[in-house]
């Protein structure tokens, strides 16, 4: 029978350091330590995985890709290297010169086939430039279940005018709702 | 093999795919934890320039507003202070020491936005229109 493991997939940002096995109580038995530091792993080890692996999971992104604006030639964005904890790259749609937008499911599944809901709080929008190039964003509730799963992204000049055909990278980081 | 239901800590490495836990993969384990606890963001915060209001936080020593620094704004900006330290859940303290931050502007619009690490617990975010002007505007910012 496959393993249900604790918790939530990690993007969903609510596991903690007990998730995993830690416990501010914990001991090895009878308080003896490693028999054998080559081949055993104590409470006091397991202890500091668990609230490490809890810490940096808090802060981690869900993703990052880069995308190219295909504006000369209207088309949807390029996705390039996308890497993400769970799925695959998201839809694109072009809204205009330097203006996308990029659509997530509502939820993906981990390795062990939990689900685990979207919800994205923030991101580094980065214009990959030479010149005095930049982009802002807005996460949006497109199925309007209060929790974000769309970003629409702009690039601008130093002007103020949107960007032909912009390359930018993106970070995208999920939250708790 | 592990020790057993009668010793389960210390962990044995070895046994099985299904009830142990080997060397190998527990070497991994760490290696893939320590890389990316050298990388990892310290925090993510979302804040509004020209506020002194912190809409959400997320960070290593913990999630919510509640965990969050000390905000403070002016025109354009917004400094966030944290703590001189932090405790794991195990009461072990480390000094804030943060490295550097990233901003993005979380508002669909034509500003932009830089940002200072003026001290190893402080951060300030300063929000521009395109012309130059201060703005004031919703900022997603990741600190290392």
């Amino acid at each position: 029978m496959a393993v249900v493991p604790t918790g939530t997939p990690a993007w969903v940002k609510s596991n903690d350091f007990q998730t995993y096995g830690g416990h501010v109580d914990k001991a090895n038995y009878q308080s003896l330590g490693a028999v054998n530091p080559r081949t055993d792993v104590t409470a006091e080890q397991l202890a500091r995985m668990a609230a490490d692996l809890a810490a940096v999971m808090r802060t981690a992104s869900f993703c990052t890709f880069a995308y190219t604006c295909n504006d000369t030639s209207p088309a949807v964005p390029t996705i390039a290297d996308y890497s993400s904890m769970s799925g695959s790259a998201p839809t694109g749609v072009r809204n205009g010169d330097g203006d996308a937008s990029f659509t997530w499911d509502a939820s993906y599944d981990d390795v062990y086939s939990v689900s685990g809901d979207i919800h994205f709080i923030g991101a580094l929008v980065i214009v990959i430039s030479s010149t005095s190039e930049f982009a802002s964003y807005q996460v949006q509730d497109p199925d309007a279940n209060s929790k974000n799963e769309r970003i629409r992204i702009k690039a601008f000049d130093d002007a103020g005018a949107a960007v032909q055909d912009a390359q930018v990278f993106v970070a995208m980081f999920t939250g708790p709702v | 093999m592990p020790l057993g239901g009668f010793a389960p800590l210390p962990l044995r490495l070895g046994g099985s795919a299904e009830q142990g836990w080997t060397a190998q993969q527990h070497a991994r384990a760490c290696a893939d934890l320590v890389a990316l606890l050298k990388t990892a963001p310290f925090a993510l915060l979302d804040l509004q320039t020209g506020a002194s209001t912190l809409h959400g936080y997320v960070g290593q020593h913990g999630i919510g507003i509640e965990a969050g620094p000390v905000i403070t704004s002016g025109t354009g900006f917004a400094r966030a202070t944290w703590d001189d330290g932090y405790v794991d859940p195990f009461g072990q303290y480390q000094a804030t020491r943060i490295k550097g931050a990233y901003a993005s502007t979380a508002f669909y619009s034509s500003n932009f936005c830089v940002e200072t690490v003026d001290s190893a617990k402080q951060v300030t975010v300063r929000a521009y229109s395109a012309a130059g002007a201060n703005a004031a505007t919703r900022v997603f910012v990741v600190v290392w």
